[in-house]
């Protein structure tokens, strides 16, 4: 009997429901074919970073997986080297074209193509999140207060954004340049496992911070720092309004038009009901659990 | 198919437990007299009991980070308390907060500083620590929007 591998599933797919042990495969009880294309996609899924769990059944979670993998290649034109298979800690980011693969949550023979290129070569998903180096900027700087995040390649100096997010902090310091303000961040991007001891009230769990779409930050208006306080009772300095309106003329939402109002606060919006807030969040920070290296833009 | 699991949920559930027994702990009537007794500073961060609804609330994600992050690393001889205004209210007979969310620095049974609001920035939390310490500037206070109050517990 001929094996439906998932090296070569031709013009068959796999999808949600299949299962190896009835072999269903593309939705049909195949009794022409024997084999385990399931466990070999969950294998190679695994092996990208995007699931654990092997079982040769084609659930949710493998689902999930998969549309993770697909989102992933059409949107993130860099990965991870992890030849030494050891820690991905000690790989190397490398450049890869971007590449739209097939329907999403459905195995065809493009994506069984392409992830097998992706494990043969060792390469595994990484983070939208990059270090950001604030030397280049004529306006920014971080606050005394900055908390430096931990992950294995960190340099002083730097801040961590989502790719997607850096035009947001270049208009930014256009915006203070313009308006003869700096700028004192903060906080970026921000880790959704706060550790339990001192924890006091839980944590937002769909800000911009999470996928590093925000910064918190203090406008610098001569020698006065403009505070959150006094953006509230209207006594922050003409310099730092303006500074606002061209940062909001430059497509900016300002936390301070918020209904719960957060002056400090600025974001790109990427819509927290959205599946590319679902995706930019399990990469950003799934790679901070495995500690991943960050590329420097 | 086991769903995907990271050592965050594992982080989650521990935090589930801890804000419980935060909660229902902190609020009790005597607890802050007797933090104060006890020769303790007291910072009590006023907030509603529920918290539904604030998972894209980018005001609340702000200041529960920085209030979270602040009680992770409490200077010895400091305890954070988390109230309702109306919990604290049966505690606390001035000042009035009126606020959903405030924070009061407590010195001692007396002296009291008060923050009207959330607190969004780490550095009006390091402001509020100097000052129990007797170290303070009065114009940072009044930039960041502390003030200092008299207080008289019930």
């Amino acid at each position: 009997m001929p094996v439906l591998s998932f090296q070569s599933l031709g013009d068959n797919t796999l999808v949600e429901g299949d299962d190896d042990s009835l072999r269903r495969w593309g939705s049909q009880v195949r009794n022409d074919f024997t084999g385990t294309p399931v466990r070999d996609l969950q294998t190679a899924l695994a092996a990208a970073g995007v699931l654990t769990g092997v079982d040769g059944q084609f659930g949710g979670g493998t689902q999930g997986a998969l549309k993770r993998y697909q989102w992933y290649r059409g949107n993130m034109g860099f990965r991870l080297s992890d030849a030494a298979g050891a820690r991905p800690a000690d790989g190397t980011i490398t450049p890869c074209d971007k590449a739209v693969l097939g329907t999403p949550g459905i195995c065809d023979a493009s994506v069984a193509s392409d992830l097998l290129e992706t494990t043969a070569g060792g390469f595994i998903t990484t983070t939208p999140i990059v270090r950001l180096q604030l030397g280049v900027f004529s306006r920014i700087r971080t606050a005394p207060t900055f908390t430096v995040l931990d992950y294995p390649n960190a340099q002083a100096g730097e801040v961590l954004v989502n790719a997607a997010f850096v035009d947001a902090i270049r208009k930014l310091n256009a915006a203070a340049e313009a308006t003869g303000v700096s700028l004192h961040i903060n906080q970026t991007f921000r880790r959704d496992d706060v550790p339990p001891s001192g924890a006091v009230v839980p944590p937002a769990k769909k800000s911009q911070h999470l996928v590093g779409h925000a910064v918190d930050l203090n406008v610098i208006d001569g020698a006065v720092t403009n505070t959150a306080a006094m953006f509230m009772s209207g006594t922050a300095t003409p310099g730092a309004m303006a500074f606002v309106r061209a940062a909001k003329t430059a497509g900016l939402r300002w936390g301070g038009d918020f209904a719960v109002r957060d002056p400090i606060h600025f974001d790109d919006f990427l819509d927290p009901n959205s599946d590319a807030y679902d995706m930019a969040h399990f990469f950003a920070q799934r790679s901070f659990h495995d500690a991943h290296p960050l590329s420097q833009v | 198919m086991m769903p995907i699991h990271f050592p965050r949920f594992k982080f989650a559930a521990l935090l589930a437990l801890v804000f419980c027994f935060g909660v229902s702990g902190a609020e009790r009537a005597g607890s802050i007299t007797g933090e104060l007794r006890a020769g303790r500073r007291v910072v009590v961060a006023v907030a509603p009991a529920a918290q539904q609804g604030q998972d894209a609330n980018e005001a609340y994600g702000d200041w529960a980070d920085r209030l979270n992050q602040f009680s992770q690393h409490l200077p010895n001889g400091v305890r954070v308390l988390k109230f309702t205004s109306s919990g604290l209210r049966k505690v606390v007979r001035q000042p009035v907060v009126s606020q959903q969310y405030a924070t009061l620095f407590l010195k001692d049974r007396t002296h009291g500083l008060l923050y009207d609001g959330m607190i969004l920035e780490a550095e009006v939390y390091r402001l509020g620590l100097a000052w129990l310490d007797g170290r303070s500037d009065e114009n940072e206070l009044a930039a960041s929007g502390l003030r200092p109050v008299l207080v008289r517990l019930r």
